[in-house]
């Protein structure tokens, strides 16, 4: 069986440029939602959820392990992993989420800050690939294939009117906005000119202090504003 | 999760890579200690029992106790000098029956992931020790000591567990005479076995007591807790993305220019 949703072989297209805001009839423009990129592996038996590095994310978020029910057809959805906190997407808590491995605080955790999957695309539907299907028509068919409920929604776009958009999430102070050509195909694990990053963030000087470069252990760090703050970010989960 | 180490079995002449991830965890209820009144966590000093002194690390050294207070001091540049090389591989020493060790000997357990480029030699390893019934025997070095290892084969993946040496297991400390058990006996007692076989699953079994602690911390949290239930049927995501939505398409410019952007 090579099919690619037994192997788990699917690997997420990723935004390959950032931009200024602007508008156009050609793109779409969606919430950039401040999570853990995720694809899900749905059948009738149940949800897989594979992270970036191709890690089961299920053991950290046993409260989503239903919503393959909300789910009709056997897919993978590319999506985002979220806890919201405050009525905001809250980074934070995804990472101590997927940082805790004790089941009971797992659980605590997730009847305090429940997490959501939004899903944003589907690259596979009843055993093939819709990847070679326009965005729109895919945008239509993940809107007939998922039911939403609180822990699986659907993400909303807006059509044409990106600078409007991009003010309004600028003003309550979300992460940014995607803009994404209509008409564009899904290439696995490519990053793509089609989809274009528009973020809400401040100009700023930022120093990594030399003491995290010399620890192998850390793939990644995460910066802050303030140096004293910059916290080295396990990319390796 | 990362793994938990990084090796390569070498097995004739091909060396396969793998990650070992811990097997199981532990998912007890573990309790911080707290001052009753303030509630401040309990710290612990390190201080001379000979002069009462607070002790920093760096004033510690090491000692072995060889006979009553009598101690030999041991540093560390001694015992850096003992370790074992770090060494990668895990040397198979010899293949053995599934069943013929004694699980005494086993200490900690991992799955064993082949990393890329490894699936094909694992997978052939995997499949010929389970055909056989063999486990493999292999020795390695897990941070500085020389480990001993059994690599088993299961029907879904392969186990690695590392194993005691001789000299760690206790001699049996007391033995007993096996009374004679007639042949009756023993038919009846394979009688009563037989009708009380089924399929081990491990599921079936829950540890009570701490089902019971996470009920009772669960039950304290949420006294805490006036925010208990939330109302969410509609998921505060999608309200967000549906305000998000509405509110551009309420306020639709009335030109068709969108108004001009300020600069950021």
């Amino acid at each position: 069986m090579s099919d690619i949703f037994e192997s788990r072989g699917a690997d997420p297209m990723l935004i390959g440029v950032m931009g200024e805001p602007f508008d156009s009839p050609d793109h779409i423009f969606e919430l950039k939602q401040d999570g853990e990129r995720c694809l899900a592996y749905i059948d009738k038996k149940g949800v897989d959820l594979r992270n970036k590095r191709n890690m089961r994310m299920n053991p950290k978020v046993p409260e989503l392990a239903d919503i393959y029910k909300r789910v009709k057809e056997k897919c993978i959805l590319d999506g985002e992993l979220l806890v919201y906190k405050d009525g905001q997407a809250d980074f934070s808590e995804v990472q101590r989420r997927s940082l805790m491995s004790n089941k009971f605080k797992i659980e605590l955790a997730a009847k305090q800050y429940p997490a959501c999957f939004v899903a944003f695309d589907i690259l596979y539907r009843k055993g093939s690939l819709t990847t070679d299907l326009p965005l729109m028509e895919r945008k239509s068919l993940l809107q007939t294939v998922v039911e939403e409920d609180a822990r699986i929604a659907v993400s909303r776009y807006i059509e044409t009117e990106g600078i409007r958009f991009y003010d309004l999430v600028e003003k309550k102070g979300l992460e940014g906005i995607v803009a994404k050509r209509r008409d564009s195909r899904y290439y696995f694990g490519k990053r793509t000119k089609e989809w274009i990053k528009i973020k809400n963030l401040i100009d700023d000087d930022f120093i990594m202090p030399d003491r995290f470069m010399r620890q192998p252990i850390f793939k990644g760090i995460r910066f802050d504003k303030r140096p004293e703050e910059c916290v080295p970010w396990l990319l390796k989960t | 999760m990362a793994a938990a180490h990084k090796l390569v079995i070498s097995f004739g002449l091909v060396a396969i890579p793998v990650g070992l991830y811990t097997a199981t965890q532990d998912n007890d209820i573990h309790f911080n200690q707290l001052h009753g009144e303030d509630q401040g966590r309990i710290k612990y000093k390190k201080v001379c029992a000979h002069c009462g002194k607070e002790i920093t690390s760096e004033d510690i050294v090491k000692g072995y106790e060889y006979d009553k207070d009598h101690y030999v001091i041991v540093t560390d540049e001694e015992i850096e000098r003992i370790k074992t090389e770090k060494e990668k591989s895990i040397q198979i020493l010899h293949f053995a029956q599934l069943n013929q060790i004694s699980p005494v000997y086993y200490d900690k357990t991992y799955q064993a992931v082949p990393e890329p480029g490894g699936e094909k030699a694992f997978e052939l390893l995997r499949a010929s020790l389970m055909a056989e019934q063999k486990i493999a025997i292999g020795k390695t070095v897990l941070g500085t000591r020389d480990t001993l290892m059994a690599i088993i084969p299961r029907e879904n993946g392969v186990l690695i567990s590392t194993m005691f040496y001789a000299d760690d297991i206790k001699e049996l400390q007391k033995s007993y005479t096996a009374p004679a058990v007639f042949e009756q006996e023993m038919d009846m007692a394979k009688k009563l076995i037989g009708s009380m076989v089924t399929p081990f699953d491990p599921a079936m079994y829950k540890d009570e007591y701490q089902e019971k602690l996470k009920d009772l911390i669960e039950s304290k949290i949420a006294g805490k807790e006036v925010v208990a239930a939330k109302p969410e049927e509609a998921g505060q995501v999608i309200d967000l993305m549906e305000a998000l939505k509405a509110s551009i398409e309420q306020n639709k410019p009335k030109t068709k220019k969108a108004p001009k952007r300020k600069e950021a």
